[in-house]
């Protein structure tokens, strides 16, 4: 702070040396003293600006005579300000453009600066008085652009009156259809439609003149100023839609322009049309007499709207928005490649559609299965991913060949790790999705095809089919869980188990492992064997913790089946039981890669484990079989050393006592959040065996 | 109609639309209002002297009796015809008769048009405002083409069939291919290719006849006529291209000719690819 002060002291030196009467002297010495100082002034107030007194000083200055034209340049240039721009500096610069001492040159800039600068004036009630002595710098050529460009910043309504329009054609007729006159005039035209009729077709009205001094300006008015100016300096005539790539996407709801040749005919049927209706509370009044707009994709574009889209009784809008929605879809993502604005714009404009009414637009699930196909995994990912997380129930080898061939094509295909996570989660989403709102959806449509007088009732399911198939949704949840844990262990593999992929995976098993806890649905699936030795051999305590804790939730929901459908899931209860007692084997018997491994091991099998346990074993300090218990453990002697060393106890002893016989290790277990751990350590102590009701 | 390049575009179904001649009335003028306005915002120098005056609509009665198509043209106030375009419906329909019949949903599914690019995108736009219909162009896969080839190549007595290929590469000297093939040849192959006893033509029969054409082809230039993309196809009927551009060259035929273009459009309209 103490340099900013400094240099507005400094600033304030030279302004008043300026001001003085040597620096006109005209003795080498002193010029060239003057140009240092003036480009010193420059330097100066690019970095911390001018107050508002220094500019009117240097403004004053500028303008008036005394210097020489480079000198004039600089001193405009420096021209930034630190707040604001204090109108009477404005004021008293245009006042001096008409005088003869200015150069035409300088004029230029003075004006290039007021465009510049113009939103940081204070207040601009003069400059609005002056605008008619503005106006007439308008027949200067070189001028010109620039006034032009000014007068559609400062523009009013009151200020479009006949004569300037006069005079602004008659010049467009001398000079042709220039951009800027087209841009003042599509200004006047928005405050006065009726008199003038035509509007430029350019793309850019202004050209940007002043690039690195306007980046200068907003650089100071950013560290210092009042952060009235917003980044871009944009003017408001300068795009107007002209081409089709322009046009916006969603148009605003307008009624049809041909109605029946009486006006009486409407009336008398009391249809409303759309837009008189001006408030909510008007909606709801007249709700059975709204006309509706003729263009039905207008109605997504408020949520007012959306709401009526959802729960209108004309059968014909959901037709026409599905045709709507296919033609857009396909011109303008699926034959363009990568992403443009008007693609996203579309898409979330779906997604959020279809999160409003909570079902997937059956356009949209065939817009999805032929865009996959050509999908590269990296346009619009979040709302494609989004997308899949809605589809419906679908037969299984739809599902496969169209969500699940290129979605696995882009899993392995991918370096990303956070791809194959994002991946994973949407696939977690799709299955709670299915198991909260499909299935019933799914049984309540079935049901209601037997009943033919309910078929009324699917009007409360806006786009649901009529004809649909039979699907078994257990089937397809099944398939869906297979194919992830194909594809993470595949992925799994190539990132080399990498700790953000393991996560999602086992959040996903966590979810698969409370399927029957929390829906009622018998579908039980363990996770394959890889990943539970993943898990539990790794080297994080929280990984060790979850697995376990996945198995304890399979554990409980079995028990919760009853004893009497044991039989029907008896391969489950068999994979179960193998996962627990190799648990029990290694964590608390220390048997760990025993050479007699219980014949129905299943993170055993196939291992050699004679190799692995003279590998494991280290003479005199630990062998094989009591390496993984749970406080020798590599993920887990960071925890019990810790615990040793806040009992001020050796933490040699974790090797040699059991540490697990402890409450108060139990306690400092649960205490770091591995409450898992602690409960299968509990319940392997109690030694009830897994398969039996309690 | 005949011997004039057409533009050929899907048009999904018209919402509201009314056959009777109040409406066709008030839609010509309402059409010819916005191509007026339209005119009027160009800027200040004008380039087109042209003006417009009259939009009239028609409606084309077919075979089948009910109503078919649509006429509309745009003529200036010298007589001259700017734009014309006729809307073509097809026997078949879409798949949710219910919808189709119970509301004010009309099924035309075949637009054709010529005209100048300002003003075809100026009805384009009041088309899709007024009527909630969207507009797409066309492009025949060569499977449609085998298809019209199959359908149309063997009218008798009246010429034989060309069918041009595209070469994909461009480094080998050759843009295109044509061939000459005789209409009774084209009617035996056919023949062979599909049963005549049913009228519904299967996907495979047109991709054997197709296939036949290219094999017999290949045999003598040993050329793979399986990897060129068909672009052209002229039949002594019709001629079509597969970007959309299409002629008609005898009137004979010409409602079943339109009937099978419109079919090919309304499968260009269809979007459910899986089937549940």
């Amino acid at each position: 702070m103490d340099e900013d002060r400094t240099k507005v002291l400094k600033i304030q030196k030279i302004v008043k040396y300026l001001q003085g009467n040597e620096c006109v002297l005209k003795s080498q010495r002193i010029r060239s003293d003057l140009s240092q100082f003036v480009k010193t002034l420059r330097s100066l107030a690019c970095e911390v600006g001018l107050s508002q007194d220094d500019i009117f000083t240097v403004a004053d200055l500028a303008s008036s005579g005394k210097f020489g034209e480079v000198i004039c340049n600089s001193l405009i240039r420096s021209l930034i300000p630190r707040e604001s721009v204090p109108q009477d500096a404005v004021l008293l610069l245009v006042s001096r453009i008409g005088q003869n001492h200015v150069s035409i040159k300088l004029k230029q800039l003075i004006l290039r600066w007021v465009v510049l600068v113009f939103d940081i004036i204070a207040q601009k009630n003069s400059i609005h008085a002056i605008y008619g002595i503005i106006f007439q710098y308008i027949d200067s050529e070189i001028l010109c652009p620039i006034v032009c460009q000014l007068l559609s910043l400062l523009t009013r309504k009151y200020d479009v009156l006949h004569f300037r329009i006069r005079k602004l054609l008659s010049l467009q007729s001398k000079i042709g259809g220039q951009p800027y006159l087209c841009g003042l005039l599509s200004v006047y035209r928005m405050y006065q439609p009726s008199l003038i009729s035509m509007a430029g077709r350019h793309n850019v009205f202004f050209k940007n003149y002043d690039k690195s001094w306007s980046l200068s300006i907003s650089g100071v008015q950013q560290r210092y100023g009042l952060h009235m100016l917003n980044e871009t300096m944009s003017y408001n005539a300068s795009h107007l839609p002209q081409t089709n790539k322009h046009t916006p996407l969603i148009t605003p709801p307008t009624p049809t322009m041909c109605h029946d040749d009486q006006p009486l005919t409407q009336v008398m049927s009391g249809k409303i049309p759309f837009y008189r209706i001006k408030s909510f509370a008007e909606l709801l009044n007249n709700f059975n007499n709204l006309e509706l707009t003729c263009q039905a994709h207008s109605l997504l574009s408020s949520t007012t709207l959306q709401h009526l889209l959802a729960i209108t009784h004309d059968r014909t809008i959901p037709a026409r928005l599905t045709f709507w929605l296919h033609h857009r879809l396909c011109e303008e993502l699926v034959t363009v490649a990568g992403e443009t604005a008007r693609g996203l714009e579309l898409i979330k404009c779906v997604v959020e559609f279809s999160g409003f009414i909570q079902e997937c637009l059956p356009v949209c699930e065939a817009f999805i299965f032929r865009y996959l196909y050509t999908w590269d995994g990296q346009s619009y990912r979040p709302y494609i991913l989004k997308l899949i997380t809605r589809l419906r129930l679908l037969p299984t080898s739809v599902l496969k060949d169209f969500v699940f061939a290129p979605l696995r094509k882009l899993f392995n295909l991918s370096s990303d790790v956070f791809f194959k996570c994002s991946i994973i989660s949407i696939l977690q989403e799709l299955l709670s999705n299915y198991l909260n709102l499909e299935s019933d959806r799914y049984d309540v449509i079935m049901n209601m095809q037997d009943d033919n007088a309910a078929m009324d009732k699917l009007a409360s399911y806006m786009f649901q089919p009529i004809n649909v198939g039979k699907i078994n949704p257990n089937a397809t949840i099944f398939q869906l869980i297979k194919f992830v844990d194909f594809i993470s262990l595949e992925g799994l593999i190539e990132t080399k188990c990498n700790a953000m992929l393991m996560h999602s995976v086992l959040q996903f098993y966590v979810k698969t492992s409370r399927i029957y806890s929390d829906h009622e649905r018998e579908l039980f699936t363990l996770p394959p064997s890889p990943v539970v030795s993943l898990a539990l051999f790794s080297l994080s305590p929280m990984f060790v913790s979850t697995m376990f804790g996945i198995l304890l939730n399979h554990t409980q929901a079995l028990n919760k089946l009853g004893k009497s459908n044991h039989r029907e899931h008896y391969h489950y209860m068999l994979e179960l039981n193998s996962y627990l007692t190799d648990v029990h084997d290694t964590f608390w018997r220390w048997n760990a890669f025993h050479p007699h491994c219980h014949e129905d091991s299943s993170i055993y099998k196939h291992i050699h484990v004679d190799n692995i346990g003279q590998v494991l074993t280290y003479p005199d300090v630990i062998t094989a079989r009591r390496m993984f218990t749970i406080e020798r453990h590599p993920a887990l002697t960071v925890h019990a050393t810790k615990y040793l060393q806040l009992l001020n106890r050796d933490p040699e002893e974790m090797f040699e006592n059991e540490l697990v016989t402890e409450p108060p290790f139990i306690e400092y277990l649960e205490t770091k959040g591995l409450t898992k751990l602690t409960t299968l350590i509990k319940f392997l102590r109690r030694g009830i065996p897994e398969s039996k009701t309690p | 109609m005949l011997n004039k390049t057409w533009d050929a575009h899907s048009c999904s179904p018209l919402h509201g639309f009314h056959e009777n001649t109040a409406s066709l009335d008030c839609y010509g003028r309402s059409l010819s209002a916005v191509l007026v306005a339209s005119k009027s915002k160009n800027i200040g120098v004008e380039v087109v002297d042209s003006s417009v005056t009259s939009v009239t609509f028609k409606l084309v009665h077919g075979i089948y009796g009910i109503h078919n198509g649509l006429k509309f043209q745009v003529l200036t106030k010298s007589g001259k015809i700017i734009f014309e375009s006729f809307l073509f419906s097809s026997e078949q329909s879409l798949s949710s008769d219910v919808i189709m019949a119970s509301s004010k949903l009309t099924m035309l599914p075949l637009l054709v048009c010529r005209g100048d690019r300002s003003t075809t995108k100026v009805v384009f736009d009041w088309l899709k405002t007024e009527f909630d219909c969207s507009l797409r162009k066309i492009t025949f896969n060569p499977l449609s083409l085998g298809w019209l080839v199959a359908m149309w190549g063997s009218v008798k007595g009246q010429g034989s069939t060309h069918i041009t290929w595209e070469i994909p590469m461009v480094e080998t000297g050759i843009d295109i291919i044509e061939s000459e093939i005789d209409g009774e040849s084209v009617a035996l192959l056919w023949k062979h290719a599909h049963e005549d006893s049913t009228m519904e033509v299967t996907i495979d029969e047109v991709r054997g006849f197709v296939a036949s054409i290219e094999e017999h082809l290949t045999q003598h230039t040993k050329i793979l006529f399986n990897a060129l993309t068909m672009q052209q196809i002229k039949t002594p009927v019709i001629q079509v291209r597969n970007d959309g551009k299409f002629k008609v060259t005898s009137g004979d035929h010409l409602f079943h000719v339109m009937a099978d273009v419109a079919t090919l459009a309304l499968e260009h309209l269809d979007h459910y690819t899986p089937t549940m």
